[in-house]
């Protein structure tokens, strides 16, 4: 029981205790300065400086020092982010020998109150957040990220991707064990090349290219024409209705393993719909049955309205 | 990636009243370390050491040097296809971070860090590099490269009957590839804390390699195309914080994309009877009588009466400007309220400047012996985005969020071709007569849509959130043909977020969208999607979580009745009990169904599969047989992974993984097989690395890749495979 409190608490006091270390190898006095915060009022007071937490939090403290935030904390002559920016001011916490109550400690705090010290300085590159799946979902920013115990350095992930992803998507994972699949397991893509898991504009927290089509057109850029003659649901409908993005045991990530039956889906005559049928010579029987041998340009061709060039 | 030893190795060094409580604050980290342990390609983080002091800087790097040694049977195209791992020596990984131990004093950065991998033959090779400078700059680089080998031969391949004579099958996919792309991406941002703060970046994508395709000129011949197409991305932009809490941006982007392929005849398998090389494309059958009734001669030669391909050739080279201008804010400054938006404009042109195309052979149905095109091509797109969000804290508990979107495009576009055809029927005949038509056309797709999605949200409970929402969109499709599709969707969002303990994460979603038309005949009129997320981690050693995920379409209209569902359950369980052993599990049931009435042609049809006559908007059409296209692909995932660290200096792990479908489609061709539809793709793996002192470790990783498929393989060879990837290799690390 000891443990498992003591393991949470930890979990809890991670975030953000520990600048400690900052202060000691700068030399600098102990913080009081909260640039993150837009709440101003500040009393010194409060304040119990860094030096003081790392009396208790040492471990944190390491953590801290390796992380992009040190950066922040060396501003201000070592009076920039560190500890107290996060967690609020300790004097109190001190003074009551480590009272978990009288200091903010994130792993019980509320996803929103989580959010908001993150966004505090955030927001401008994480704006749809709170509107995001995951914002919605209570997924704080310590759900994925530590500043203490990270992963990665860049984006101080506890576990790199895609395995942090992994962690709740589990009826993803499977996916990329299918034979064909984006090569996300191997090291050459990362989930966040597709998703931007703080939000977007986009559908399924998609990114989009900077063509403005389908972040597929990133890598694949010869589909994102502009063509004269266009496969209209490419362009309306998304790489999506052919394909399965993350993985498929159909070669070209197709969403059925028959190319003729995804033409046929669609190009099968029918009240209401514009899109041509199988022209009646098209015996399936026969050499037809491989419709891209013909229609070889299906993404769209400037030369040819039938995709043969 | 950290592995799972290392970073139990790393628990090793703390002290035993930190231990606890690390193990409890990262849980989650040792289980998804352990989680995906496996191929050959799965990288290493290093393992970190202390470090040493270089020239001012707290350096720690770390090298993996080593090879592969890979056997392999079976099919050699499949293999290379999803596994190309091949035999060589390797720099496994590689990683360096740099700190400056004063960045007072620190000249160019005060933080470096670089990771690489693969390099020396792997098909992926990925380099990344960060460094910064304090409040100067941020810079980040990447550089990614792999080749892609494809040769599924069942992809476009025409299944020629076993009862032609001569009996030629297609070996490989007609449309193979062997491209390898190079992907290059720098940003940097300067003055990263100031109030005005400008950035740059550059985006390189080139791919090229020889890949296989086809054309169809009376026979269907097989080309060689020169892959090779790129873009370079600039973009710059500036960022101003002229309030707390409130950024303003604006970015300006140039993206040119050039596209060089072109295309070769080969193939060129036979002889007219003067000894001209002639090829007579992929679709050589006697059964369906293709290029032609009697392609040879007695004698062998081929029939010069027949069609057939003497050469080809042709280039279109292809370039296009996508300049946009974006401009976005974004501000939390007024209390309680978040919002933000942007507002795009791009104005893209591109051009086919000299199309070349030239054709020598003979395409009987018009009795062209030989064609020259020329021409060229030019098309826009004018693109707007719109998009606007806001949050509005209306109480602590209660927030109102909306969401805007709207995105505008069209595209005009134009060709102008003329075309040279010399008359023949005979391919040992001089082409004949030049006939010169010229031809224009123009084409327009359009696209306006606007979606709004409203929704509260409820904190009913510290741990309890419910959310209710609503969606319209409306979108309207025209075209150059006349066609104008408006489409109207309504939807309502459910969501609910519970967390009954700490410990306890549930999340639950609903979304029902109905539209009152579809663009095409898969485009979902009636969508729902239900999400079912949960996780549990009751002890800081143990992990269980699941997902059912739900997501069901329908256009269930006359002529069309499309069903489709996705429906997938899946489960994890991570288990850490202490730093020498752990074990990781998965589960996953993927089931994916489709039936859309399609209707076609076919003789004969397919024994005993479920074609019965075409309804009269078909039959009109020539296309007597309907089928209700049910397909189906259940799929099975399992893995299971072992980490075992009996003594500090050795580490262990081995698992296994395995995907399985065993699925249906509609039988429409006779020869068509189900292929990878009925497969199982298994990768049983084990490694372990032994520590020879603090800065070197002896690593040996072996995986075993097995791909088979239950079925007949078809009127072509067999895709199965197996192969054995031996690395062994050596970390040095400080």
């Amino acid at each position: 029981m000891r443990c498992s409190f003591c393991s949470v608490a930890i979990l809890a006091v991670s975030i953000g205790v520990g600048g400690a270390g900052l202060a000691q190898a700068t030399g600098g006095a102990p913080s009081q300065a909260v640039v993150s915060s837009p709440k101003a009022a500040v009393n010194p007071t409060e304040y119990a400086g860094a030096e003081a937490c790392a009396i208790c939090h040492e471990a944190e403290v390491k953590g801290f020092n390796n992380n992009a935030h040190t950066r922040l904390a060396l501003e201000h002559g070592g009076k920039g982010v560190t500890c107290e920016s996060c967690h609020g001011p300790g004097q109190a916490h001190v003074e009551s020998g480590g009272d978990a109550t009288k200091i903010f400690g994130f792993s019980k705090a509320q996803a929103r109150l989580i959010d908001d010290k993150c966004l505090g300085c955030h927001a401008d590159t994480h704006p749809n957040f709170e509107r995001s799946a995951h914002g919605e979902a209570k997924v704080s920013c310590t759900s994925c990220h530590s500043v203490h115990k990270f992963a990665t350095e860049e984006s101080l992930l506890k576990v790199a991707q895609p395995k942090l992803c992994y962690t709740c998507h589990t009826d993803v994972k499977p996916a990329f064990a299918q034979p064909f699949h984006h090569k996300i397991d191997e090291g050459l893509m990362s989930c966040s090349d597709c998703h931007d898991p703080h939000g977007t504009f986009q559908p399924n927290q998609l990114r989009i290219s900077s063509t403005q089509d389908a972040i597929c057109t990133k890598c694949h850029v010869e589909t994102a024409g502009p063509f004269v003659y266009e496969h209209p649901p490419i362009k309306t409908e998304g790489c999506t209705l052919c394909h399965s993005p993350h993985g498929s045991p159909n070669p070209r990530l197709l969403k059925v393993s028959n190319v003729n039956t995804l033409c046929l889906q669609c190009h099968s005559p029918s009240m209401n719909f514009t899109a041509p049928g199988t022209p009646s010579f098209h015996n399936m029987a026969n050499q037809y049955q491989a419709c891209t041998v013909c229609h070889v340009q299906i993404h769209g061709s400037n030369a040819d309205s039938s995709f043969f060039k | 990636m950290m592995s799972a030893f290392s970073y139990l190795s790393l628990l090793l060094n703390f002290r035993p009243r930190a231990r606890c409580g690390l193990l409890a604050a990262s849980a989650i980290v040792i289980s998804a370390a352990l989680a995906a342990d496996s191929p050959a390609l799965a990288q290493d983080a290093p393992q970190p050491q202390a470090g040493k002091v270089i020239s001012g800087y707290l350096t720690h790097m770390s090298t993996d040097l080593g090879g592969h040694i890979v056997e392999h049977s079976g099919s050699d195209p499949m293999y290379a296809t999803l596994v190309n791992i091949q035999s060589g020596p390797r720099i496994l990984n590689n990683f360096l971070q740099m700190r400056a131990v004063d960045p007072a004093h620190a000249i160019v950065f005060d933080r470096l860090s670089s990771s690489s991998f693969g390099y020396g033959g792997d098909p992926y090779n990925v380099t990344n590099l960060n460094f910064s400078k304090g409040r100067i700059y941020d810079f980040y680089g990447s550089f990614r490269r792999n080749r892609q080998y494809f040769d599924y031969n069942l992809l476009a391949n025409p299944l020629i009957p076993p009862e032609s004579t001569p009996f030629v099958p297609i070996l490989s996919s007609p449309h193979l590839f062997n491209t390898v792309r190079r992907m290059t991406d720098v940003n940097i941002k300067l003055a990263p804390l100031s109030i005005v703060s400008p950035h740059f970046g550059y985006f390189q994508n080139v791919n090229q390699g020889p890949t296989n395709s086809t054309l169809h000129v009376g026979a269907d011949a097989l080309l060689t195309q020169n892959w090779r197409v790129s873009t370079d991305v600039w973009n710059g932009g500036i960022d101003w914080k002229p309030l707390a809490r409130t950024t303003i941006s604006y970015d300006q982007f140039f993206t040119h994309y050039k596209g060089n392929t072109s295309w070769q005849l080969t193939g060129l398998d036979y002889k007219l009877s003067d000894g001209t090389p002639v090829s007579l494309g992929i679709n050589l059958s006697s059964v369906w009588n293709t290029p032609c009734a009697a392609p040879f001669n007695p004698d062998g030669t081929v029939n010069p009466t027949c069609n057939g391909f003497l050469a080809y050739s042709r280039s279109a080279p292809t370039r296009t400007l996508f300049p946009s201008e974006q401009f976005h804010f974004q501000s939390s400054s007024i209390p309680n309220v978040t919002m933000n938006g942007r507002v795009l404009y791009m104005g893209t042109t591109s051009n086919l400047i000299n199309y070349n195309e030239y054709f020598n052979g003979l395409n009987s149905r018009p009795q062209d012996r030989a064609t020259e095109t020329t021409g060229s091509a030019a098309a826009r797109r004018i693109n707007v985005n719109v998009d606007y969000g806001i949050t509005w804290q209306v109480t602590p508990t209660i927030s109102l969020n909306d969401v805007f979107d709207f995105w505008s495009f069209r595209q005009p576009a134009t060709n102008l071709f003329t075309e040279t055809s010399f008359a023949g029927t005979s391919m040992l005949a001089p082409p004949g007569a030049a006939t010169t038509t010229t031809t224009s056309d123009y084409q327009a797709l359009n696209q306006n849509t606007k979606i709004n999605t409203l929704y509260v949200a409820w904190d009913a409970a510290p741990r309890a959130r419910v959310s209710l929402g609503y969606l319209y969109s409306n979108r309207r499709i025209t075209d150059a043909g006349g066609d104008n599709i408006p489409i109207h969707s309504y939807g309502a969002l459910f969501g609910l977020a519970l967390r009954p303990t700490s410990e306890w994460r549930i999340n639950f979603n609903v979304d029902a969208i109905y539209a009152d038309n579809s663009f095409t005949r898969i485009s979902p009129r009636a969508t729902q999607h239900y999400r079912l997320r949960t996780s549990y981690n009751p002890h800081p050693w143990l992990s269980l979580a699941g997902t059912i995920n739900i997501l069901e379409d329908r256009n269930n209209v006359q002529t069309v009745h499309h069903l489709a569902h996705d429906r997938d359950f899946s489960f994890a369980a991570m288990i850490n009990p202490n730093e020498k052993w752990g074990i990781d599990l998965n589960y996953a049931y993927n089931s994916i169904f489709s039936r859309t009435d399609m209707c076609y042609t076919s003789t004969p049809p397919v024994e005993g599969a479920q074609a019965q006559p075409s309804p009269p908007v078909c039959q009109q059409a020539g296309l007597p047989l309907q089928t209700n296209g049910y397909y189906n692909q259940p799929t099975q995932y399992g893995s299971i992974g072992f980490v075992f660290n009996p003594v500090k200096r050795l580490h262990t792990a081995a698992g296994y993984r395995m995907s399985a479908v065993n699925g249906q489609a509609p039988p429409i061709n006779i020869r068509q097989v189900p292929g990878s539809l009925q497969s199982q793709y298994q990768i049983p793996y084990a490694n372990l690395a032994f520590d020879l002192n603090p800065n070197w470790s002896w690593k040996a990783d072996y995986n075993y890749y097995s791909y088979g498929e239950g079925t007949p393989i078809g009127p072509t060879l067999p895709r199965s495979f197996r192969g054995n990837v031996y690395t062994l290799g050596v970390r040095y690390a400080f």
